[in-house]
């Protein structure tokens, strides 16, 4: 069936302060939380307003929920550096109960976050009384001082990165997560935030010898001992926790030779922006800087098929890289069926492209007309004119699992797109 | 009389009044002072007395389970034994209630305490006749929505399995294998970790139920379940009598031993040792060595080294001819293994099997792994081979272990990291005991004099132990003979710190050697370093001073020391003025 998006959207401009740095969507499709770079993380619950009646689809309203400030800005003192305290990635956990738990981090910091309904009581002040026998001694009586749904910090990991956190992933048995810096992946369990075990590592003994760096990483949806982490090289590796400690070496590795002309920007634009599991966990989909391959999980010799998001992108390399736009990284997302991805690029556009490659919609999103969208055939070439807005890049993007719905954020707004069939 | 019964009200008053505070503070802002008082709550209870306790103080205690881990932590140790405060067992409902609370609790640390102080409770019950009672705590907990109470239920089921009535015993089974067949891994986890406390009850509990319930966990498709099972099979083995454990037991080792999953191989190796002591020697041999051997090969790091830890206990379950052909040429491979983690482990264990299997034996094969590992580049493995020597030296002689071992023992002596330096010292002493009086020879007294001039004051602290350890072991005539003289070479060291070593190191063998010799020969070596121009040295002498007058009765010694003390009286520092003084009155 055709796959068309119609632009329900609904702008949300006031509370985002700085660009929305990553979206997440639960795995039960009822929350939503953008963290931005103000290290804020703001939740959005899901509501169905209508539909649901035999014959009519659902709607969905996103309401604001709650936020709370996840990180601070932070000084390393043996590097004389700041520690920034925008959120690089969000990761939600199944929720307990009525309970919302999730993970945020920062460069360098963990935290496990609970969202839930509290009542916060403190005792009501007495005059002070002297106490002559035991009948005087009294229970303080407790008055409630606020309630509703707080946040309350539950643990904060500490920092056991040397580089740059880039991603953090829960498994899908909800009691380990791993996160991944440049160089290392480490594996922690939630109850434990004293240590963790490093599982990758790229450190060569030589750093001057450094040839790839670690870009993402992420545990497969189904199975709670696969995890694949991508690297600028642009490899993939899928790596099995019950093979050895260590996975450093006994990964299997999805990588496709350089084949074509090489210039300049042929090595920069092959490292992987990100890499995610479809959410049947049957396939990898990988976004580098023009491309997204679809890869079989079970063929690590050659990706099931290899498609160009925007051909005319590649004209614009050297502003891009001028800019250093070149490095930005994409996210892509994958439909609950497996058989969609989506990704983001430039100029408010994001695509929603089918695993073989044949259907490629693009849109555009504008703040102040409608969302224009168009199918885009498979060699397709175009000139950018002036106007195509390097500036206005859509990154980060979620795909609701249970609504089927998309969310976008693009600068400092974000937008929801709703199937409609 | 008057003053007595005041003074009892006074101070009654005084603890009412702290007891008053303790109350109040439970809610503070402060976390230290709500965890004080929460600690303290036994106090609070006996002045509150049972009734009270149980109308007022419980109720309360419910609105502190929404508070800090620390807290928390300490509520559940408060409450463990807290039955008395509340009016007796009669009364365990009451505890029952805010305990089964904090059951729910997402942090597992708390709930577990939670869980242990319940059992506490739940001992102090007459079980047989308030069955209702524990019977209830159970399914309210395995019947709630979260994974966390399950895992508290499952605790508790073993706990008070064969004190409750056959009726109910059968509900508990009911609930305990609903959890492993749960289709939550966490519930299934949960309720494998406690698995082995029903096993062991066999045959109160079932056997066949308990059999088929752990060949169910055996085929879990998590790893992290699996990995509790080994325990139950342990547990199986030591219930279950000898004859059916090839038929039921084995088989389902089998299958975890040969595990694709390295966790799971690891936690069998881990278990050997316990399984070994309950099947037998003759099981052992012909069941687990061939396991043990594979382990020691095993192409995960990880699983060498906790098989080279288990090594020596294991080892005892085999016949020297067994260790000879299997388990030796495992080991060379290992003596070079690429991660020095499990070189390490080897080095530990390696040299408790040579008691066993003899000096012959020791002679051919193990020692050529020994020399291995005494070159090794790693400290940690070196410092390990040294922790076993003791025995070793009993098997093979002292004489063929001192030649190999000086050389290695200098290089640990010198070693970068001041730990490893420190941890070489007590070898030392080990050496002059295996060897005797002819031990300090040039190599190792400058290794000693080396540790005495340390950077490092931790490492000289250690040295000056050994001197004592090594005038204790032979003796205050060669200590006279042998060692002061090479102590006094940093009399005149230009940095104090080595001067003061001096003056620690007299002050520490001081009890070994003869009343004449310190008199005639330390007493006045130390006046001369009264005149030191280090305020600290001064007051070092004066303190050794009175270390070694005690030991002597020579009078122009006595004269000679409290001349010098007189003067120190004098000195320009108030500390050295302080101890002199200390020191001519204690004399």
């Amino acid at each position: 069936f055709f796959f068309n998006d119609t632009a329900t959207t609904e702008i949300y401009t006031e509370q985002i302060v700085g660009s929305v740095r990553c979206v997440q969507e639960t795995a039960t499709g009822n929350y939503l939380s953008l963290g931005d770079k103000a290290g804020r993380l703001i939740v959005f619950e899901i509501a169905q307003t209508g539909g649901g009646k035999k014959g009519q689809k659902p709607t969905f309203e996103y309401q604001y929920l709650t936020e709370l400030q996840s990180h601070e800005k932070g000084f390393d003192p043996l590097k004389s550096c700041d520690i920034e305290e925008r959120l690089n990635d969000i990761q939600w956990l199944k929720p307990q109960g009525d309970n919302l738990y999730t993970l945020t981090t920062n460069d360098k910091t963990i935290k496990l976050w609970k969202i839930s309904e509290r009542k916060v009581k403190k005792p009501i002040m007495s005059k002070f009384q002297s106490i002559h026998s035991e009948k005087d001694l009294k229970m303080p009586k407790l008055q409630v001082v606020e309630s509703g749904l707080l946040p309350t910090l539950r643990k904060t990991f500490p920092q056991l990165h040397q580089y740059h956190i880039n991603s953090i992933s829960v498994a899908s048995n909800g009691e380990n997560f791993i996160s991944s810096d440049d160089l290392r992946v480490n594996l922690w369990n939630i109850e434990n935030n004293n240590e963790a075990f490093n599982i990758v590592d790229l450190k060569p003994d030589n750093i001057d010898e450094l040839q790839e760096v670690i870009t993402s990483s992420q545990f497969s949806p189904v199975d709670d001992n696969i995890f694949l982490y991508s690297t600028s090289k642009g490899s993939i590796k899928l790596c099995d926790l019950r093979k050895s400690s260590l996975c450093d070496n006994t990964g299997v590795t999805f990588e496709e030779g350089q084949s074509g002309p090489q210039n300049f920007f042929t090595e920069i634009i092959a490292s992987i922006c990100d890499a995610s599991f479809s959410s049947n966990g049957r396939y990898i989909f990988s976004r580098d800087f023009c491309t997204v391959k679809v890869w079989d999980v079970a063929m690590p010799t050659k990706p099931f098929s290899v498609i160009s998001i925007y051909e005319p992108i590649k004209t614009k390399l050297v502003d891009l890289y001028e800019n250093e736009s070149i490095f930005d990284r994409f996210n892509v997302a994958s439909s609950p069926d497996s058989n969609y991805l989506c990704t983001g690029l430039y100029n408010g556009n994001f695509h929603v492209v089918d695993k073989f490659g044949e259907v490629n919609t693009q849109y555009e999103i504008s703040f102040n007309k409608k969302t224009q969208t168009r199918n885009l055939p498979k060699k397709f070439f175009e000139n950018l004119g002036n106007n195509y807005d390097l500036s206005k890049k859509i990154l980060k993007l979620d795909w609701n699992q249970k609504t089927n719905s998309i969310a976008i954020a693009c600068l400092n707004c974000f937008f929801i797109y709703s199937p409609s069939i | 009389m008057m003053r007595t019964a005041q003074n009892q009200r006074n101070s009654e008053q005084r603890s009412l009044q702290s007891i008053g505070q303790l109350i109040d503070e439970l809610k503070s802002d402060d976390l230290r002072r709500r965890a004080n008082s929460v600690k303290n709550l036994g106090a609070i209870a006996q002045a509150l007395g049972p009734e009270r306790t149980r109308s007022e103080l419980v109720p309360f205690i419910m609105e502190l389970i929404d508070d800090e881990d620390e807290v928390l932590t300490a509520l559940a140790d408060s409450l463990s034994n807290f039955i008395d405060y509340v009016g007796g067992p009669q009364y365990s409902t009451v505890l029952i209630q805010p305990l089964e609370q904090m059951c729910f609790l997402e942090e597992s640390a708390i709930r577990e305490k939670a869980t242990n102080s319940l059992k506490n409770v739940i001992n102090t019950i007459n079980v047989a006749q308030n069955e209702e009672i524990v019977v209830g705590l159970v399914k309210r907990l395995s019947n709630c929505d979260y994974h966390s109470a399950k895992g508290a239920a499952a605790s508790i089921i073993p706990f008070i399995y064969s004190k409750v009535s056959s009726a109910a015993q059968s509900e508990f089974l009911k609930i305990y294998i609903s959890m492993i067949k749960s289709d939550i891994p966490t519930i299934r986890k949960n309720a494998t970790i406690f698995l082995k406390d029903l096993v062991i009850l066999i045959p109160k509990t079932p056997e066949n139920d308990m059999i088929s319930l752990i060949k169910l966990i055996i085929k879990d498709d998590q790893d992290y379940v699996r990995l509790y099972i080994m325990d139950s099979i342990v547990s199986l083995a030591k219930a279950i009598p000898p004859a059916k454990h090839a038929s039921i037991v084995f088989p389902l080792l089998k299958v975890l031993a040969e595990d694709p999953s390295w966790r799971i191989r690891y936690v069998v190796c881990d278990k050997i040792n316990d399984l070994a002591e309950i099947i037998g020697k003759e099981q052992t041999i012909k069941v687990l060595l061939p396991y043990y051997s594979k382990f020691l090969s095993d192409g995960e790091a990880e699983l060498r080294n906790i098989a080279c830890t288990r090594l020596a206990k294991f080892c005892q379950y085999l016949d020297n001819d067994n260790i000879i052909r299997e388990i030796i040429p495992c080991l060379k491979p290992l003596s070079t293994d690429s991660q020095s983690y499990v070189r390490a482990s080897l080095a530990s264990s390696l040299l408790a099997i040579s008691p066993q299997i003899g000096k012959q034996n020791t002679n051919d094969f193990i020692m050529e792994i020994f020399f291995n590992l005494l070159k090794d580049e790693n400290s940690d493995v070196r410092l390990n081979i040294f922790k076993g020597l003791e025995e070793f030296t009993k098997v093979m002689g002292a004489e063929v272990l001192y030649q190999s071992l000086v050389p290695a023992l200098t290089e640990l002596a010198v070693d970068k990291n001041w730990r490893i330096r420190l941890s070489s010292i007590e070898f030392m002493t080990f050496f002059a005991r295996a060897i005797g009086q002819n031990f300090l020879n040039d190599k190792l007294s400058k290794i000693l004099l080396d540790w005495l001039s340390d950077r490092v004051f931790a490492v000289r602290e250690a040295a000056v132990q050994c001197v004592q350890d090594l005038s204790k072991t032979l003796g205050g005539p060669w200590a006279e003979k042998h060692l002061v003289q090479k102590i006094y070479v940093f009399q005149n060291n230009p940095n104090y710190l080595f001067r003061m070593t001096t003056l620690f190191a007299l002050q520490a063998i001081a009890e070994y050697l003869s009343g004449d010799f310190i008199a005639k020969n330390v007493i006045p070596n130390v006046c001369q370093m009264s005149k030191d121009k280090v305020p600290n040295v001064r007051m070092n002498v004066a303190k050794t001073l009175k270390v070694l007058m005690t030991k002597t009765k020579d009078k122009s010694a006595e004269e000679l020391g409290k001349r010098t003390l007189q003067l120190l009286l004098g000195d320009a520092d108030s500390d050295v003025k302080y101890v002199s003084k200390t020191v001519l009155d204690s004399l």
